[in-house]
């Protein structure tokens, strides 16, 4: 269990340094000039000159990723002369943008995220398991055409979608909850949890569906398995048979993506916090692309790629405590 | 007062365009302690007859009609909650392939002790997985008590077909149905599990009815037989009889097909043809169109299907061929 821990965690420190270096590549391989963007109206050619040479962005990409990974380990000092300033490891970097350690303006961002998945979580696991579970145990009933019906729409609406219809439907034309503005939740946890169902719906509507499909196939296969007979033929009643017998088989393939999935949404629903103006990780990676901040995308990728990374570690060890025929080893 | 009685028994599934009638008009009675052969090849509805006995083939498709005895009570199939009760108690059954007829999650001994709690309210866990070990010492699993906190992938074939046995006995049932159960093993295995199951029914006093393709595994423990065909019992006997003086050209097809029931010369003679399907079944004699003597002498086998008749004591076929002599007609054929 230990070496199977240490393994995938030195994978990780890998695949981390991997999915950085593809990140810089990327970047430097972009047409537009992160210092053309630092100064507006005002630019001259030597502004941006001065700006490129600031911002070090004058040296080679190789130089600049170095300089970036050993600022997450030693931490770096930026600028030269008597206007320094120390960013303190680890160091994921400077926005000059915004003028923040990118770790501060991650960890300002990431509780919000956090709140919008986790609930989102709840919700969609709820209803994604119990739409599944109806219309598997209702097949071909009227119940079963309402979940597969709500399934197909619920994943063919894009997020967007659905936000504003939520909003102008619950917003605007029958007003039961307040115009979307982020309050967090120790200054009015009333305001935060009306603020946050709508969006928690949104997110849930598009994952809860995909979870209703593969429940409900889950379920059905698994009643065909021959050791649902068994159980059939032992005399246990219909609801033992599926709550002890069918569901701990048909449920247990959904830990994996529910877990990846998780983690996913932990690294920023950009489009839903666009829409119910929630100050998280997608709203910042979004501004940063849309400003060219190398410091902040590299960091909110880095961190997303380690929840991801991290969520497939944990799923696999919850698999293999689920399932006795897999073992970590 | 026979153990088990079995009247007219019809399973069809009504499918959306058409019925597949699986079993037809299938009749027959088993006493405590005799063990019953069900044989014929895939398809031919034994299978079905005896999952359906156990009320096991139900659903808004399925009609059931007939009616079946068991212990002097008429079994009544849309009571599901007395039929609960019969089911793992009074009856349980022992499937073709043990590793997936055993749930991967669950240790061993909870699955065995599952049987038990299910028939003993009130019962205490610990009790229960005391029985299980006792159960599993009887069919011969080595140190059950630390082997109850397996899984079944930690168990060879013949290790698991013996926890899907014990956990059919925990009850002491009055009639184990064994299907298949040793098709999925080691020729060696199969052996061992078969004495078992000799042994365990002795012990207990128990009736078996034991579904086979292998006429060798009919030999080797069946008491009668019956032999079914598209769905009908084409002739019953008692095993000896059977091997003795086969009386329908299918049972001797059989015979013929078996590795080892022939002179070490002769070669080995299969069943032209295939089984018709239970959805397009031919009209008249389900089994004309494969059998050498369809239609000889005037016999109406492809318009009219031949009843189910006693032609000496305990010994029933269904053909159309003269009773008298018909032995000596179907040993010609194989002595060719």
């Amino acid at each position: 269990m230990l070496r199977f821990i240490t393994r995938r965690l030195s994978t990780m420190v890998g695949l981390l340094f991997g999915v950085s270096i593809i990140t810089f590549l990327l970047f430097s391989a972009l047409p537009s000039d992160p210092a053309a963007l630092t100064c507006g109206k005002n630019c001259t050619p030597e502004v941006i000159e001065q700006n490129r040479i600031r911002l070090g962005y004058d040296k080679p990409v190789l130089e600049q990723y170095g300089v970036f990974v050993s600022g997450i380990f030693t931490g770096r000092t930026y600028g030269s002369g008597t206007a320094t300033f120390d960013c303190d490891a680890p160091c994921l970097g400077y926005s000059f943008n915004k003028g923040e350690e990118v770790t501060v303006l991650i960890g300002r961002a990431l509780p919000a995220t956090a709140q919008l998945a986790a609930g989102a979580f709840v919700l969609w696991i709820v209803m994604g398991l119990g739409i599944g579970i109806i219309s598997a145990l209702k097949r071909g009933k009227w119940q079963d055409r309402l979940g597969i019906g709500f399934a197909l729409v619920g994943t063919s609406l894009p997020a967007f979608f659905t936000g504003l219809l939520l909003i102008f439907t619950f917003v605007f034309w029958i007003p039961i909850f307040p115009a979307p503005r982020y309050v967090e939740f120790d200054r009015d946890p009333l305001f935060w949890f009306l603020n946050m169902l709508l969006p928690w719906i949104t997110l849930a509507l598009l994952y809860s569906a995909v979870y209703a499909r593969l429940t409900r196939d889950g379920i059905l296969e698994t009643m065909n398995e021959d050791y649902v007979r068994t159980a059939k033929a032992k005399g246990l009643s219909p609801g033992v048979v599926v709550r002890k017998h069918v569901l701990r088989s048909a449920l247990t393939p959904i830990v994996t993506i529910a877990g990846i999935d998780l983690a996913g949404l932990l690294g920023g629903a950009i489009v839903t916090e666009a829409i119910f103006s929630i100050p998280g990780l997608g709203r910042l990676t979004f501004s940063a692309i849309s400003q060219s901040d190398l410091p902040v995308i590299a960091g909110t990728v880095i961190l997303t790629s380690a929840f991801i990374i991290l969520a497939n570690t944990v799923v696999d060890i919850i698999y293999a405590v689920l399932d006795p025929r897999v073992s970590i080893q | 007062m026979s153990l088990l009685k079995v009247e007219n028994l019809d399973v069809s599934f009504v499918l959306s365009d058409s019925t597949v009638q699986a079993v037809n008009g299938v009749s027959f009675e088993l006493e405590r302690g005799r063990t019953l052969g069900f044989v014929g090849e895939s398809g031919s509805g034994k299978s079905v007859t005896a999952q359906a006995i156990m009320g096991l083939v139900a659903g808004e498709n399925v009609e059931l009609t007939g009616s079946v005895w068991f212990d002097g009570n008429a079994i009544d199939y849309e009571d599901e909650k007395s039929l609960r009760s019969i089911r793992g108690q009074e009856i349980a059954m022992v499937f073709q392939d043990p590793l997936s007829s055993l749930h991967p999650f669950y240790k061993v001994g909870d699955q065995i002790a599952e049987s038990y709690l299910v028939h003993h309210t009130g019962a205490k866990k610990a009790e229960a997985l005391e029985e299980a070990v006792k159960v599993m010492t009887e069919v011969g699993i080595p140190s059950p008590k630390t082997r109850i906190n397996d899984y079944p992938h930690q168990f060879s074939g013949g290790m698991r077909q013996r926890i899907m046995i014990a956990m059919a006995l925990i009850n002491r049932p009055k009639l184990l149905i064994a299907d298949e159960p040793t098709t999925a093993l080691d020729v060696t295995v199969q052996a061992q599990i078969l004495q078992l199951l000799k042994r365990l029914q002795k012990e207990n006093n128990m009736a078996i009815i034991l579904i086979t393709h292998d006429f060798g595994v009919v030999s080797e423990v069946c008491d009668d037989v019956i032999v079914m065909y598209a769905g009908k019992a084409v002739e019953t006997a008692s095993a000896d009889e059977i091997f003795k003086s086969p009386e329908h050209p299918y049972t001797k097809g059989l015979l013929d097909s078996l590795v080892g029931n022939q002179d070490m010369d002769s070669e080995l003679i299969p069943i032209p043809g295939t089984p018709p399907s239970a959805a397009d079944l031919p009209s008249g004699c389900s089994f004309a169109p494969r059998c050498t003597w369809a239609n000889k002498d005037g016999m109406p086998c492809d318009s009219k299907a031949p009843a189910l008749v006693e032609t000496s004591s305990h010994h029933s076929s269904a053909c159309f061929l003269p009773a008298s002599g018909r032995s000596k007609l179907l040993e010609r054929k194989s002595a060719k």
